[in-house]
């Protein structure tokens, strides 16, 4: 017995061997960041139904390219699983330990084999590809399991025809899920996911009706957080009794791509907790805010309904607009922040008509973002000077290099024009575009003087607690050496409040190397 | 009237070779013109270069003599590139001509490209390799890189029996 021992202990020493000596081979050489880029590019040009076997074959050649492929769960994901077996062996290899994954197929049967082998998934994201509709009349991919999936909390499905109280019985403790481009039947899913605590509808074949809104809702008392995107009915004119539904638990609710009589009607049924945040994105500019304004005036006065924080952003025009706690029961709280985009050459006008709307005399906080040009003083001083209470100033997305250097010309008249402004409570993020917002196509230059750690550190008390989520989207480092001196000189002011909670991610762009993220995490320790 | 003197720049590999080169010609590489703009002051010594061997150098010079003057990848294409990480891996004729060379010096210099940062050799590097790679079984891409398998008798197995779902079927 011993013997075996000693002989497995020999062979095992023997690939540590091969796999030092493997690691000396010019191919083995290069960093895990290049081998993606290499697998990325031999996936990308494999022929159709070819990409998976690709990456699969990539993943078998040695320890290596096995753990930098695997673990790079991006190369897997746009993959064809055309061929069955290979989905089959991949399950088995390399999800067990995972507790989510994400596939794509074309068709729902290729997800068959997959679901069959991962009861264990505590979240799963499909997308289908196909184009046209089984003749069986609904696409439930989950069917396989033939038994409830008690794991799964989160699932997402992308174009798939659904029968929701098939679904429901598959998945009964779901908490999280996402429909997109979904066949729905509303009358259904009113009632199929009492435990729903986050629902996102976007783009169903068919407009829901406000009484399917509300409906559904109101069989979602856990509902949190509602996000719909093309999917309230802009012609359903006060169908409904005129009543309002209350929703006290409901935190987030985001309309998107939706017209403003939409958004009015579905408003209107509805009352919020004032701790609810509601994000509204809808076509147009001028008129629907005009008209959002004037309503949730009214609505303030009448008190029905509350928002503690409102944004409105990207409209198809290229002026955004997104104000913050605008209404509030608590009189005390004032409007204070308001946050305005735009091409200043071009718009000017149009964000003064979207700044009349705020209560200007109590704006405390102002956050312009793509402000595109340098923007000469008399022009300032034309839209801004009735700010008597700003205190804090952001330029964000300007193609200006330097907020000191260029935004406004001379600097420093602004804060003889704003007495209230604090020196160190503006920023100058040069081209760095709306948190949350993906400007597609564009790079956000990192300035050196404005660590990333400070940017987080300064987003959260700029936005409180309203911030839930900050997206930094194709960014660039200029010099990582002064990055981390600047993390190491951190100290927490601790007199500044930093609320808790929120947390933020980094998408394409460059990896910081350790070192940063040492001089991260050390100065993340001297927040608690 | 004469043309202005091109200013020639030292550059010193981890060989001890130095090469004297154009100042357009390296600045091809980010690294290097990030260097030199970092040095206000005309500078005698030459700049070292110490992950970069002679002759790797001398065909990354090679390329970017051949390419210099050329607009460098300006962030919006390597951005629009990036948005779906799908590429092609054609390569034109000069640079596939270029890159013809033993393994060995191919993945020499890939690793030089990334070192000074010159995206567009990088490219031409990874793309060459993917070419290789394509339609490859896995021993076939071991024998073509000389990488050993190093995967257990029991990993062995298992991909095996991997195999026959993913390769028959």
């Amino acid at each position: 017995m011993s013997s075996l021992t000693s002989l497995r202990e020999e062979m095992e020493n023997d690939f540590l061997k091969i796999r030092v000596r493997s690691s000396q081979l010019a191919a083995h050489r290069l960093p895990p960041e290049l081998l993606i880029d290499i697998f990325f590019l031999a996936r990308d040009c494999a022929g159709e139904g070819e990409k998976g076997r690709t990456v699969w074959r990539i993943s078998q050649v040695s320890h290596y390219w096995h753990n930098v492929a695997l673990f790079e769960p991006s190369l897997w994901y746009s993959i064809d699983f055309s061929v069955r077996g290979w989905v089959e062996a991949f399950a088995l290899r390399s999800l067990p330990s995972r507790a989510s994954a994400s596939f794509s197929a074309k068709s729902v049967m290729d997800f068959r084999p997959i679901v069959e082998q991962l009861p264990h998934l505590g979240s799963i994201t499909l997308f289908c590809s196909a184009e046209d509709y089984e003749p069986d009349g609904y696409r439930n991919p989950l069917n396989p399991w033939n038994q409830a999936a008690t794991y799964l909390r989160t699932l997402s499905l992308t174009n798939f025809t659904i029968c929701e109280n098939f679904l429901a019985q598959d998945v009964p403790l779901l908490q999280h899920l996402t429909l997109k481009d979904c066949w729905l039947y509303f009358d259904d899913l009113c009632f199929a996911f009492p435990n729903l605590v986050s629902l996102l509808i976007d783009s169903p074949y068919e407009y829901a009706d406000l009484h399917h809104l509300i409906s559904m809702m109101q069989h979602m008392p856990r509902l949190e957080e509602l996000e719909l995107v093309s999917t309230v009915s802009n012609h359903d004119r006060l169908s409904l009794e005129n009543v309002f539904h209350p929703f006290p638990r409901l935190r987030v609710l985001r309309l998107s791509e939706v017209n403003v009589f939409g958004v009015l009607n579905f408003l209107d049924k509805a009352a919020f907790s004032p701790e609810t945040e509601a994000i509204i994105t809808m076509n147009g500019c001028t008129l629907p805010l005009t008209m959002l304004m004037d309503h949730l005036q009214a609505s303030h006065n009448n008190a029905p309904w509350l928002l503690e924080s409102l944004k409105i952003q990207l409209g198809y025009r290229r002026v955004s607009f997104n104000l913050t706690r605008y209404v509030s029961k608590n009189s005390d709280v004032i409007a204070s922040t308001a946050v305005a985009s735009s091409d200043w050459e071009t718009n000017l006008s149009e964000i003064g008509e979207i700044l009349s709307l705020c209560d200007l005399e109590r704006l405390t906080c102002l956050d312009l973002a793509s402000s595109g040009f340098p923007v000469p003083l008399e022009i300032w001083t034309a839209q801004f000077s009735s700010l008597p209470c700003l205190q804090s100033l952001a330029v964000r997305g300007s193609y200006a290099e330097s907020f000191l250097k260029h935004f406004v010309q001379p600097i420093d008249q602004v804060f003889e024009i704003h007495r209230l402004l604090e020196q160190d409570k503006y920023t100058s993020w040069g081209q760095l575009f709306p948190f949350g917002l993906r400007r597609r196509g564009q790079v956000v230059q990192w300035p050196v003087s404005f660590p990333m750690f400070l940017l987080m550190l300064d987003v959260r008390m700029f936005v409180g607690r309203g911030l839930e989520e900050l997206s930094i989207i194709d960014y660039e480092l200029e010099n990582e050496d002064k990055e981390i001196e600047s993390l190491k000189s951190f100290q927490l002011n601790t007199r500044q409040n930093v609320p808790s909670g929120g947390c933020w991610k980094l998408e394409r762009g460059p990896k910081y190397s350790s070192q940063v993220n040492t001089a991260y995490m050390e100065a993340s320790s001297k927040l608690s | 009237m004469a043309a202005p003197a091109t200013q020639q720049i030292k550059i010193r590999c981890n060989d001890e070779k130095e090469f004297t080169v154009d100042r357009d010609v390296l600045e091809r590489s980010v690294l290097i013109k990030n260097m030199l703009e970092d040095v206000t002051e005309q500078q005698d010594a030459p700049i070292p270069l110490p992950n970069v061997s002679g002759p790797v150098m001398a065909k990354v010079l090679e390329y970017c003599t051949h390419h210099r003057g050329e607009p460098l990848p300006s962030a919006d294409t390597e951005q629009s590139q990036d948005e779906t990480r799908k590429r092609t891996t054609d390569i034109s004729e000069w640079d596939q001509k270029f890159i013809t060379v033993d393994q060995e010096m191919l993945f020499e210099i890939i690793l030089a490209a990334n070192y000074l940062d010159i995206k567009s050799l990088l490219d031409v590097g990874c793309k060459t390799v993917a070419n290789m790679i394509k339609g490859k079984t896995p021993e076939e891409i071991r024998k073509l890189f000389n990488i050993v398998n190093d995967f257990t008798p029991e990993e062995e197995a298992q991909i095996k029996k991997e195999n026959e779902w993913a390769e028959d079927r």
